[in-house]
């Protein structure tokens, strides 16, 4: 019941974010992008909570705006990354042979190249812009969720409850998603769910080295790859967006965890009743 | 008799090993046959085989005198109107997070059975195999191994099959929910007439329950007859080492 408090908290908490990304840009008062040079680089203060930065804009504005690019742009990347790897899993996992073999090469080809290395490369030769950050942690996060799908399925399969799955006559694609894939979801949202900290950071980090998100677009990794060098200055242009980036990416990774032990919690209680 | 069910030099191997190497034998139109034999003689091999959970490596198997050794996708489901198997461990035969009569409906819902006759039969055979009608909405680990092994009858039988391979179905029952469960079988086989394939290592069992008795010896049948011929006339030395050993107590 501990467990599954604190999951709900954290789930409340990460639905916070979301909801704050949602509707930032249409409660705020200020253009988050109006420059204001008379106002630059000021402290916090009571007219501007996070203080202001070399253009005049209100941090604590572009923070609370910010979050709709940095947080769902991770949310699409995390849900495309687990949806294509999973569904590449799960068939080779399946049908194995020839298509096994291949994909699963491939997939090794992905995961030997540094990770960042591999998507700084792909960004640069697709040039800058958030949708080409998003393909570029695309194509180094799906193995991950490919592996894990093809190994759950591949013990999935033997299990008897496929055999008489085949035997009511369902067809292969509703004993994979229908009958195997519900049986391999939990683990595969928990890993999305401790995926969404990484992936929010990797792509602060394309959007830092002036590869992910373009100005004036308030993104947190590019905010604080703008106040970079001003953090001796006026380090409260570096720390607001990088004191989100934080609380987000561990609210996530809280969510993550919580939800793991949770749905560990429930396996074990569900074992202990059939036995 | 008529044939319901013919194997012909049936033959199976895994990592070079013959698991099931030249068996035939042929089943009749409501005979229960037992096939016996120790764990690794090829006994569930040849159940799989003949649902074609499994490929067989050489021979054929003839279903109404049709050969469906080789059968896939569309005509495989096809077989799955005439042959149903219930297995082993009844719990692990259904999906842990869908209810029994989800899993009961699923095999009439992909014959395209309407939802209401379907739920009709459901709760028909529910009744048939002694549950409560509520169990319909039980997930498997809210029933005892007893009553999940009913339930799984009440799947095999959604369908009217014509044949239900029982692959060690009674094994992980207690000795009193044992003769409950072969006291069903008989019934409903009587009622409608069934043909059963029944599948043990345990002959004092199969001697009881089956019309005829198939002995199995690492992936052969050494010996096949009337139950009561074959246990007071053994003619193999491992036949008579099973009886031995069945009936030591």
């Amino acid at each position: 019941m501990k467990r599954k408090s604190k999951c709900l908290l954290f789930s409340i908490l990460a639905i916070g974010i979301v909801t704050i990304a949602l509707i930032a840009p249409y409660i705020t008062y200020y253009d988050s992008n109006k420059q204001d040079l008379m106002n630059a680089l000021q402290p916090p203060s009571k007219e501007h909570l996070f203080g202001t930065d070399r253009y005049g804009r209100d941090m604590f504005l572009r923070v609370l705006v910010g979050a709709r690019c940095s947080v769902f742009s991770t949310l699409l990347l995390v849900f495309l990354s687990s949806v294509f790897g999973t569904t590449i899993g799960m068939i080779c996992g399946y049908f194995e042979g020839i298509v096994d073999t291949v994909i699963m090469k491939l997939s090794d080809v992905f995961l030997s190249i540094p990770g960042m290395v591999f998507a700084l490369a792909v960004a640069g030769v697709l040039g800058g812009g958030i949708a080409n950050a998003v393909f570029a942690l695309l194509l180094i996060s799906w193995p991950k969720y490919a592996r894990l799908a093809r190994s759950q399925v591949l013990s999935e399969k033997r299990n008897t409850y496929v055999d008489a799955a085949i035997l009511s006559g369902s067809n292969t694609i509703q004993i994979i998603f229908i009958h195997i894939l519900p049986n391999i979801f939990g683990m595969v949202v928990t890993t999305a769910l401790l995926d969404i900290g990484t992936m929010m950071m990797e792509l602060a980090g394309l959007s830092f080295l002036g590869l992910g998100a373009m100005p004036p677009t308030a993104e947190w990794g590019l905010m604080m790859s703008s106040g970079r060098s001003m953090i001796q200055t006026s380090p409260w242009v570096i720390l607001a967006p990088g004191f989100a980036i934080f609380i987000t990416v561990s609210i996530f990774n809280l969510l993550g965890d919580s939800y793991r032990d949770w749905m560990d919690v429930r396996h074990k209680e569900k074992g202990s009743t059939s036995k | 008799m008529n044939t319901i069910l013919e194997v012909k030099c049936l033959e199976k191997s895994y990592h070079q090993k013959k698991a099931v190497n030249q068996v035939s034998f042929q089943v009749s139109k409501g005979e229960i046959v037992g096939i016996v034999g120790e764990s690794g003689s090829g006994k569930s091999t040849i159940a799989r085989m003949i649902c074609r959970l499994e490929d067989a490596d050489q021979g054929n198997i003839y279903l109404n005198g049709e050969n469906i050794t080789k059968v896939i996708h569309k005509q495989q489901r096809e077989i799955y109107k005439h042959i149903q198997m219930v297995f082993q461990n009844p719990k692990e035969s259904f999906h842990p997070k869908r209810k029994l009569g989800t899993s009961i409906l699923e095999g009439m819902r992909n014959q395209k059975i309407s939802k209401k006759s379907a739920e009709t039969r459901m709760y028909e055979l529910l009744k048939a195999c002694e549950l409560p009608l509520e169990y319909a909405v039980r997930y498997p680990h809210e029933v005892s191994i007893g009553e999940c092994q009913r339930a799984a009858i009440a799947r095999a039988l959604a369908t009217k099959p014509s044949i239900v391979i029982f692959d060690e179905a009674t094994s992980s029952l207690d000795v009193t929910i044992q003769k409950q469960m072969l006291d069903l079988l008989h019934h409903l086989q009587k009622q409608d007439d069934l043909t059963y394939i029944f599948i043990s290592h345990d002959l004092a069992l199969v001697q009881q329950f089956c019309h005829r008795i198939i002995i199995m010896k690492e992936g052969r049948i050494v010996e096949e007859g009337l139950p009561d011929k074959l246990i007071n006339n053994p003619t193999t030395t491992y036949t008579k080492e099973l009886i031995e050993a069945a009936f030591c107590w």
